[in-house]
């Protein structure tokens, strides 16, 4: 199960999800969007296969066709009628457009949360957590055990009060909020008193000395720190790009794609009020190295199995 | 020089005349296996908290303990925690964080060792208790066995000197609690490890122990080698003589001559010895003819694509009788129980309580969970039992019954272990149930308020109440129990009156029917055994 990018460090996986949905959000070049959400769901279906599929057609594709269709209704900004709606208002092309935009933006970020929850486990987490904050991550680590071990107290509170008559899903409501604040009140001293134990074990072993660690199993390879490395130099191309505007779009009052620029040819569509301006040579660095940073859990893992089908064939 | 020397100590609770601990003087050499034993409530629990000072409760204390021929008080809290390993009763309460790894590591984080350390350590215990498979696992999702041995672990990832432990098995079942019990003896035996262990179960921990200290009203009146203190046994308190390895008690009995024996080997030899009857007789029981509970072809699971967890199981359980359901962990025990009180539904067979559908029955089955504080809502044990029942004259009979007359006006969770479980019975009884059903009531119960268990369900019976229970405890079910049933993959593999169950199970049966197999037929009990001597 843990292979490929999922096998990697806690911190190379963090700073990569980070910087994903960092530039995911600050870039809307059309060509950076198709890219991040090719990614995306490439990615996620690589990891959750059949369920990634299902949820992209069940939840995905119709958030997708919801906000573009919301935006395109709705919003009215823009310099180009399409056509007039029937309450009097106009859509506009540049409310489509960027409904569009604004559509695929959020679906592919959902999906990139949707790997990070894939990938970063809790123990994960807590890792690079604990490194940050060593009692935080403890109390974070209890509270993980806690919410499962009450859900289990409360069912055998309530079968125990059902075993001598009491069912406490009869009645009507305030009855049933009486039950319910009495079941609660069990739960309470219940847990209190056994909390007692639990901090006795934590003294017994020594909690409250000075100097306490943070421990995790994950141990940083050669291989982790390159990832980072190349994650921060894609990360310091990508600010660049983003501060000397190399990928700058305006989708309102009209569309503008690409920075004006010296040379090349710009194209305008009068009719839609369009401008397609040529893509500098920076701006196409920056979208090679979003490129890479997108596909990069992707071509890692791909690595690993080209790797294991030549072994096989070896064998 | 002696690893633990305790010198006078006394020690008595705040607001308390009595003393928790009377003038106590003991020495245990480097590597022993002590073995403390007393009914519950004398006074081990409070012993055991003084020798690690971050446990110690308050209040007023004389003596002196000396470790390592330091004082007690004089060790950093550092050396405490490392050189004193301490594993308390419940297994779940114990364990702190989420994930099993964490836990082991848990000890040595804070003694604020480096990276690696941590990383071998954690690893050398894992590979040493047997952890490898649920490494990662959470712990929510570990079964009680494996909780206390990951407890276990925990503890001695730090290398502890000493190892303490204060009725580690009382929450566990027979078979994991015999895994524990080896366990320790084994730290014991290879790395020398002295160990100082409270039980209730001696059968199993006498044959391990190097001495025992029986322990009475805060005061140690004993401390010899397992076979010396079986020999002293008419001299000691009445618990240790229900409590001790059968084979001491039956050698006490008939008042035998030389070495005690502590072992059911033992216990052959000298029993082969001795002069005796070869078949023990005894009376048919007779049951009712009606059926209480009739279970006809269940077939029961949880998921829809899930696996039966009970398949093609019929049953039936006569009116008015003591019915034992045995049985290892995960086979549909407890499911059972839940389906004859109609909590579950089967999705085939027949129930028929009373020869009657259960709705129409009309016959109250009330039952006692594992978990006895889950039964109390109020302020106090008279409020408490007012909410089940409003009859005054019921509440002070139930509360003769079972012993808690003194108690009423207490908070239901002020009490000791033993005396909520019998808070929790009586408000169970009150409910008048026609059926009772218990799951695992026995656990962690000492032998005294084990026999006066017995006999509340005894008083029971003669009330016209049907008692259905789920237990371990093969020596109680032999006693006092009328049927016993296996259950065995979802399905009913024996059922017998409990002396046929447990004179033909060579293996799953008492200590006494194996001390007694080939020389005494058809003894399954000390009783028994000794009746068929003495004769």
């Amino acid at each position: 199960m843990e292979n490929g990018f999922k096998g990697y460090h806690p911190i190379s996986n963090l700073i990569f999800f980070l910087s994903i949905v960092v530039f995911g959000m600050l870039f809307k070049h059309p060509v950076t969007l198709v890219v991040c959400f090719i990614a995306a769901l490439c990615y996620y279906i690589r990891l959750c296969r059949r369920a990634a599929v299902k949820s992209f057609l069940t939840f995905i594709f119709p958030m997708l066709l919801f906000v573009l269709i919301i935006n395109g209704l709705f919003a009215h900004y823009g310099t180009t009628p399409l056509l007039t709606l029937p309450d009097g208002n106009k859509m506009t092309l540049e409310a489509v457009v960027y409904g569009f935009v604004l559509g695929v933006a959020t679906v592919s970020i959902i999906m990139w949360f949707f790997c990070y929850s894939e990938v970063v486990t809790t123990d994960k987490f807590m890792c690079v957590f604990g490194k940050i904050m060593p009692a935080g991550a403890l109390v974070i680590s209890m509270a993980l055990r806690f919410v499962p071990m009450y859900k289990n107290r409360l069912c055998t509170i309530t079968e125990a009060q059902k075993g001598i008559g009491r069912d406490y899903r009869q009645g009507n409501i305030i009855e049933r909020i009486r039950n319910g604040g009495k079941i609660i009140s069990i739960l309470i001293t219940w847990s209190l008193e056994n909390a007692v134990e639990t901090s006795d074990s934590m003294k017994a072993r020594g909690y409250g000395l000075k100097g306490r660690q943070s421990y995790s199993k994950f141990r940083m390879s050669k291989r982790d720190v390159a990832s980072i490395v190349i994650v921060l130099l894609l990360d310091v191309i990508l600010t660049i790009g983003c501060i000397k505007k190399s990928l700058y779009c305006i989708y309102n009052p009209y569309i503008v794609i690409n920075p004006s620029a010296d040379f090349g040819k710009t194209y305008f569509v009068n009719e839609l009020n369009l401008t397609l301006n040529p893509v500098s040579a920076f701006g196409i660095v920056t979208i090679i190295s979003f490129t890479l940073l997108c596909f990069l859990p992707l071509i890692i893992d791909l690595k690993e199995d080209i790797k294991w089908n030549r072994l096989k064939l070896k064998i | 020089m002696e690893q633990i020397k305790i010198e006078n100590l006394s020690f008595s609770y705040p607001l308390c005349e009595k003393k928790a601990i009377d003038n106590i003087s003991l020495k245990i050499e480097s590597g022993e296996f002590i073995l403390l034993c007393g009914k519950s409530g004398c006074g081990k629990t409070t012993l055991l908290k003084q020798l690690k000072k971050e446990l110690a409760p308050h209040g007023k204390k004389a003596g002196n303990i000396f470790f390592n021929g330091k004082s007690i008080e004089e060790i950093p809290l550092r050396e405490s925690a490392e050189k004193i390993g301490f594993v308390m009763q419940n297994p779940d309460l114990q364990i702190v964080t989420d994930k099993v790894w964490h836990e082991l590591a848990f000890g040595i984080e804070n003694l604020a060792l480096n990276k690696d350390e941590i990383r071998l350590r954690t690893a050398e215990m894992a590979s040493y208790f047997g952890i490898e498979e649920w490494f990662n696992n959470k712990t929510i999702e570990l079964s009680g066995g494996q909780r206390q041995i990951l407890n276990l672990a925990s503890v001695m990832v730090m290398h502890p000197d000493v190892l303490v432990l204060d009725e580690p098995t009382s929450q566990l079942d027979p078979i994991a609690a015999e895994n524990f019990l080896y366990t320790i003896g084994k730290i014991n035996r290879e790395l020398g490890t002295t160990i100082i262990l409270t039980e209730q179960r001696l059968e199993e921990a006498f044959t391990y122990a190097d001495r025992v200290f029986v322990m009475d009203r805060g005061k140690i009146i004993s401390d010899l080698a397992p076979s010396e203190t079986g020999k002293e046994l008419n001299d000691m308190p009445e618990f240790l003589k229900i409590a001790a390895p059968t084979a001491i008690r039956i050698f006490n009995k008939i008042g035998g001559a030389g070495n005690c024996p502590v072992t059911v080997r033992e216990g052959r030899n000298f029993l082969s010895k001795t002069n005796h009857k070869n078949i023990c007789k005894k009376q048919e029981k007779i049951f009712s003819k009606t059926n209480a509970v009739e279970l006809n072809d269940i077939y029961f699971r949880y998921d829809k694509n899930g696996k039966d967890i009970l398949k093609n199981l019929s049953l039936k359980i006569p009116e008015n009788s003591f019915f034992t359901i045995l049985g290892g962990n995960g086979t549909g025990k407890t499911t059972l129980l839940k389906i004859i009180s109609s909590t579950l539904l089967p999705y085939s067979g027949k129930i028929k309580i009373f020869g009657e559908k259960p709705k129409k029955s009309g016959a109250k089955i009330a039952s006692m969970p594992q978990d006895v504080q889950t039964l109390f809502t109020a302020k106090t044990v008279m409020l408490d039992l007012k909410e089940v029942n409003k009859n005054e004259e019921k509440i002070k009979e139930t509360a003769e019954l079972t012993k808690i007359t003194d108690l009423l006006e207490k908070h239901p969770f002020d009490l000791s272990g033993g005396e909520q479980q019998r808070a929790a019975l009586a408000k169970v009884l009150l409910c008048e149930p026609k059926i009772l059903l218990l799951d695992e009531p026995t656990k962690g119960m000492d032998a005294e308020f084990k026999a006066d268990f017995a006999k509340i369900i005894q008083s029971l019976k003669k009330k016209n109440c049907t008692v259905i229970m789920i237990s371990h405890d093969l020596e109680f079910c032999a006693k006092y129990s009328d049927l016993c049933a296996m259950l065995f993959d979802g399905d009913i593999s024996a059922c017998a009156s409990s002396d046929k169950f447990f004179s033909g199970n060579r293996f799953y049966t008492t200590a006494s029917c194996r001390i007694a197999r080939g020389i005494i037929d058809n003894a399954v009990t000390d009783e028994d055994i000794i009746k068929c001597v003495n004769e």
